[in-house]
C-alpha cells in the first residue's frame, strides 16, 4: 500500500472505498427528498462511515452510527467521504 | 381515550418503528388472536390493529407501517404520519432496536415533534448487549424525557411494563416531558414561516411542524400548504426556503445532535465493536457472488417446497371434494340439473379453492420465515444489481419466480417488496409469466398436435415468448401506467434472529384467511355461473348453449389469430383456471368418440395449435389471480388494467404468430 502524507486526506466517493476503509462523510450531493431519505438511515453529513462491503456492482453495504445500510451505487457515488488514515496495522 | 366507567379506559395505542425492530413481535404479543388485517384504504400497504385487554382496561392497538422517517418520502412514512396526526393516538410507542439505538431514536425524535404522547420501546437489549453497549435505560429516561420501556419482545420479555406503561401515560400517573429538540440556526425562519401559516386552515397539522416540513423539503406538505394559500403568501415561503436551502442537512443534524445528548450520559460503547454473528453470516449471505449463488438455491428450494410440499395435501383435499361430489351426486334428489349446478358448478369451485390452501400455508410460513430471520433484506441487496437491469426492485425475484408455480403466490408475495411503485409493477407483471396450470396445458396441447421433433423447440419457444413479454410489458407498464421514478435501494440490514413460532403462524393465518374470505365467494360464483354458460338452454346441444354461442359470437376476433369457436369456447372457460380449457375442449373436440389426444391432432394445424398456447399462456389472469391483485392493490383501475392489458398483449402476439404463419406456408 503507498504511504499518504500525514494530513494529505482523500474526500472521494463513497462508491470508490475500499471495505474496510472509513472515514466522515464530507458532503452529500442530492435533491431534499434524497438527503432526508439518506439522514432517516443514518447518514448525513459528519457522520461516521465505513463499508463493509463493495462490489464492483450493486449497491454498496456500509456500517453507519451503529447499523448495516446498503446504498445503490448510483447514489453512493454521490456521497463523498473523507477517507480516514487506516489504523496502525 | 374513553372511559367506561370506574378507573377503565379505552386507549388507542399506535405502534410505530423502523422496519425489522420487532414490531410484529410485539403487536402479535400484544393482540394475539384478537387482531383484524386489511389494507390502509387505497394503498397496497397492509393495515393491521387488534385488541389487547388488561385488568380493566381495552387497548385498541394499531401496527403502524415501518418506517425509518415521518417524511413523505415513501407511502409508509405518509401513513404513520397521517395517523399519528389525524386519529389522535392516546399513546405512541416507538419501538427502537436497542442494538442499533443511535439511529433508531431519529424516528422517535420525529414523533416528538408531532405529539407529546409518546414511550419508548427499547426492544432487542440482548442483541445490544452482544455487541457491548452498556444502556442505562433510568438515565436515558430522565434525559429523554419520555417513559423507557426495555424489552426482549422475542422472549416476550418487556411486555406487561410496556402495557403498564401506557396505562400509566394515559391516565396522567406519568410526567411526560419530552426533551426538546433545538434547531439552533434555524429557529429563526422556523418562527417566520410559523407566523406566515398560523391561522389558515392547514388540515390540521401544527403551523411549528408545517414549517420544518416545508424547510425539510416535503413533498406532500408543499401540495397542502401551496393549494390552500394565496399565491403572494407562497410566494414569500418559497423565498424563505430559497434562503435556507440547507435547511434539511440542518434539521436532520439538530436531531441527531438531540441524539448524541441523550445518549451521552447514558449509553456507553465499547471502543471496538464486537464482532457479532451477523457480521459473519453477511460475509458469505451477502458477498456478491457467494451470496447471490446462495440465493439461487434457497430460491429453487422454496419454489420446491411450496409446490412439493403441498402436492399430498392438495391431493387429499382434490380427492375428498370430489368424492364428497360423487356421494352427492347418488344421495342428492334434485335431478340431474340441480344436481350438476351444485356439485359441478358451486362444490368443484369450492374445491379449486381448498385445493390452494396447502400452497399457500407452506409458501407464508416459508416467506415470513425468511423475512423473520432478517434474510430477505440480503436478497434485496444482492439481487438489487441483476434487478436494477429490469428497472426492479431486488426482492421481486422472488415473486416473479414463484408466479410460475402460481399466479396468486407471486401477486401475493409481492408484498415483500419495498416501495409503492415496484410493488405494482410486480403485481401486474405476474399475469404474463405461465403457471403450472398453464403449462400443464400448453404442454398437453404441445404433445398432442406438435410433430415429436418440434415439440421441444415449440415449448422453448413458448417460454422465451413470456419472458420477452415479461420486459416489455415491463418497460411499457413503467413508461404509461406507473407513475413515479424507481427509487435507489436504500435500506438497513437488520441482524439477523431467530424466527419465532408465533409471527410465523400468526403472519401465515392472516394472509391465508384474508385470501379465502375473498377469493371462495368470487370463485364458486364464477364456477357456478360457467358451469351455467355452458348447460344452458337446458338440453342444448354444445354449440347452442350459451358458451357455445359466446364462443360463436367471438368467431370473428378468433378468426384473427386462426381460432374456431369450440376453441374461444375453450378460453372463456379458461378464466375460472386455466385448466378448465382443456375440460372444454374435451367436450367440444372428444365427441366423435376418440381421445382429446387425437381429435385435437386432427382438427388443429400445429400453427393454430401454437397460435392457441401463445394466447391462453399470456391472455388476462385466472379469477383466483384476479381477486389476489385485488387484494394486494386495492385499486379497481389497477385491477381492470391486469386484465386489459395482458388481452391486448396476447391477441397483438397470437395474431402476428397466426399471420406471419399462414405469410410463411403460402
Amino acid at each position: 500500500m503507498k504511504s499518504e502524507e500525514p494530513g494529505c486526506q482523500r474526500v472521494i466517493p463513497l462508491s470508490d472505498l475500499s471495505p474496510g476503509e472509513s472515514g466522515v462523510v464530507e458532503t452529500i450531493c442530492g435533491g431534499r427528498g434524497m438527503l432526508a431519505r439518506l439522514s432517516s438511515l443514518g447518514v448525513t453529513v459528519g457522520a461516521e462511515i465505513s463499508v463493509i462491503q463493495n462490489a464492483p456492482i450493486g449497491p454498496v453495504l456500509v456500517s453507519v452510527r451503529g447499523v448495516r445500510v446498503a446504498i445503490g451505487r448510483g447514489m453512493a457515488g454521490r456521497i463523498l467521504v473523507r477517507v480516514r488514515a487506516p489504523d496502525a496495522l | 381515550m374513553r372511559f367506561k366507567g370506574g378507573d377503565s379506559m379505552e386507549l388507542l395505542v399506535a405502534l410505530a418503528g423502523n422496519p425489522n425492530v420487532g414490531k410484529s413481535t410485539i403487536f402479535n404479543i400484544l393482540t394475539g388472536m384478537h387482531q383484524h388485517v386489511a389494507n390502509w384504504p387505497g394503498k397496497t400497504v397492509e393495515r393491521k390493529e387488534g385488541i389487547c385487554k388488561f385488568n380493566e382496561h381495552v387497548l385498541h392497538v394499531i401496527d403502524l407501517p415501518g418506517a425509518y422517517s415521518l417524511t413523505a418520502g415513501s407511502v409508509e412514512e405518509l401513513i404513520a404520519r397521517e395517523f399519528i396526526v389525524h386519529e389522535h393516538p392516546d399513546i405512541v410507542v416507538v419501538i427502537a432496536d436497542a442494538s442499533g439505538i443511535e439511529r433508531n431514536l431519529y424516528l422517535l425524535a420525529q414523533v416528538l415533534e408531532l405529539t407529546d404522547r409518546a414511550i419508548l420501546a427499547l426492544n432487542k437489549m440482548d442483541l445490544a448487549e452482544a455487541k457491548g453497549y452498556r444502556i442505562d435505560v433510568h438515565r436515558l429516561q430522565e434525559e429523554i424525557g419520555v417513559p423507557v420501556v426495555p424489552m426482549v419482545a422475542r422472549r416476550a420479555q418487556g411486555i406487561k411494563e410496556l402495557i403498564e406503561r401506557i396505562i400509566d401515560v394515559a391516565s396522567g400517573n406519568v410526567d411526560v416531558r419530552p426533551k426538546p429538540i433545538r434547531y439552533g440556526g434555524l429557529e429563526r425562519a422556523l418562527s417566520r414561516l410559523e407566523a406566515l401559516l398560523s391561522g389558515h386552515d392547514l388540515g390540521g397539522y401544527a403551523p411549528r411542524w408545517l414549517a420544518m416540513k416545508l424547510l425539510e423539503g416535503d413533498a406532500e406538505v408543499e401540495r397542502l400548504v401551496k393549494s390552500s394559500l394565496s399565491a403572494d403568501l407562497w410566494e414569500q415561503i418559497e423565498s424563505l426556503r430559497r434562503a435556507n436551502e440547507r435547511a434539511p442537512m440542518l434539521i436532520a443534524d439538530a436531531r441527531y445532535a438531540w441524539i448524541r445528548e441523550t445518549l451521552a450520559q447514558s449509553m456507553r460503547k465499547p471502543a471496538r465493536e464486537a464482532i457479532t454473528i451477523t457480521d459473519n453470516l453477511d460475509h458469505v449471505l451477502a458477498h456478491p457472488i457467494i451470496g447471490l449463488l446462495i440465493f439461487i438455491i434457497v430460491l429453487a428450494c422454496i419454489f420446491w417446497l411450496t409446490f412439493r410440499l403441498s402436492e399430498p395435501f392438495v391431493k387429499v383435499l382434490d380427492e375428498m371434494i370430489s368424492r364428497i361430489g360423487e356421494w352427492l351426486r347418488t344421495r342428492l334428489p334434485f335431478g340431474d340439473f340441480a344436481n350438476g349446478l351444485l356439485i359441478d358448478g358451486a362444490l368443484s369451485g369450492f374445491g379449486a379453492v381448498v385445493s390452494l390452501i396447502p400452497v399457500l400455508v407452506v409458501f407464508f410460513i416459508l416467506v415470513s420465515v425468511l423475512e423473520d430471520s432478517g434474510y430477505m433484506a440480503r436478497v434485496a441487496f444482492v439481487m438489487d444489481g441483476l434487478m436494477h437491469i429490469l428497472g426492479l426492485h431486488g426482492k421481486a425475484a422472488l415473486p416473479l419466480v414463484l408466479a410460475y408455480g402460481c399466479n396468486v403466490i407471486g401477486v401475493m408475495g409481492s408484498r415483500i417488496i419495498e416501495g409503492e411503485r415496484d410493488r405494482v409493477l410486480v403485481v401486474l407483471l405476474n399475469p404474463l409469466i405461465p403457471c403450472s396450470a398453464r403449462l400443464g396445458v400448453m404442454a398437453f396441447i404441445v404433445a398432442a398436435v406438435f410433430p415429436r421433433h418440434l415439440q421441444v423447440p415449440a415449448m422453448l419457444g413458448l417460454h422465451m415468448l413470456s419472458l420477452s413479454m415479461v420486459f416489455v410489458a415491463g418497460m411499457l407498464l413503467r413508461l404509461f401506467a406507473i407513475k413515479g421514478e424507481q427509487v435507489p435501494l436504500m435500506m438497513e440490514l437488520p441482524i439477523y434472529s431467530a424466527p419465532t413460532a408465533r409471527n410465523i403462524a400468526l403472519f401465515t393465518l392472516h394472509r391465508v384467511v384474508a385470501f379465502l374470505k375473498r377469493a371462495s365467494v368470487v370463485i364458486v360464483s364464477v364456477s357456478v355461473f360457467v358451469w351455467l354458460l355452458s348447460r344452458l338452454p337446458i338440453g342444448a346441444t354444445m354449440r347452442e348453449t350459451y358458451l357455445g354461442k359466446l364462443g360463436s359470437l367471438l368467431q370473428p376476433f378468433g378468426k384473427l389469430i386462426g381460432l374456431d369457436w369450440r376453441s374461444c369456447a375453450a378460453l372463456v372457460a379458461g378464466f375460472l383456471a386455466k385448466e378448465n380449457s382443456l375440460a372444454v375442449l374435451s367436450v367440444l373436440f372428444g365427441s366423435t368418440g376418440k381421445g382429446l389426444i387425437e381429435s385435437l391432432r386432427n382438427a388443429m394445424t400445429p400453427l393454430q395449435a401454437f397460435s392457441f398456447t401463445a394466447f391462453q399462456m399470456l391472455y388476462i389472469p385466472c379469477v383466483a389471480t384476479i381477486v389476489a391483485i385485488w387484494l394486494e392493490t386495492r385499486s379497481p383501475k389497477l385491477t381492470a388494467l391486469a386484465i386489459v392489458y395482458p388481452l391486448a398483449i396476447a391477441t397483438a402476439v397470437a395474431a402476428l404468430i397466426y399471420r406471419v404463419g399462414v405469410w410463411l406456408t403460402y
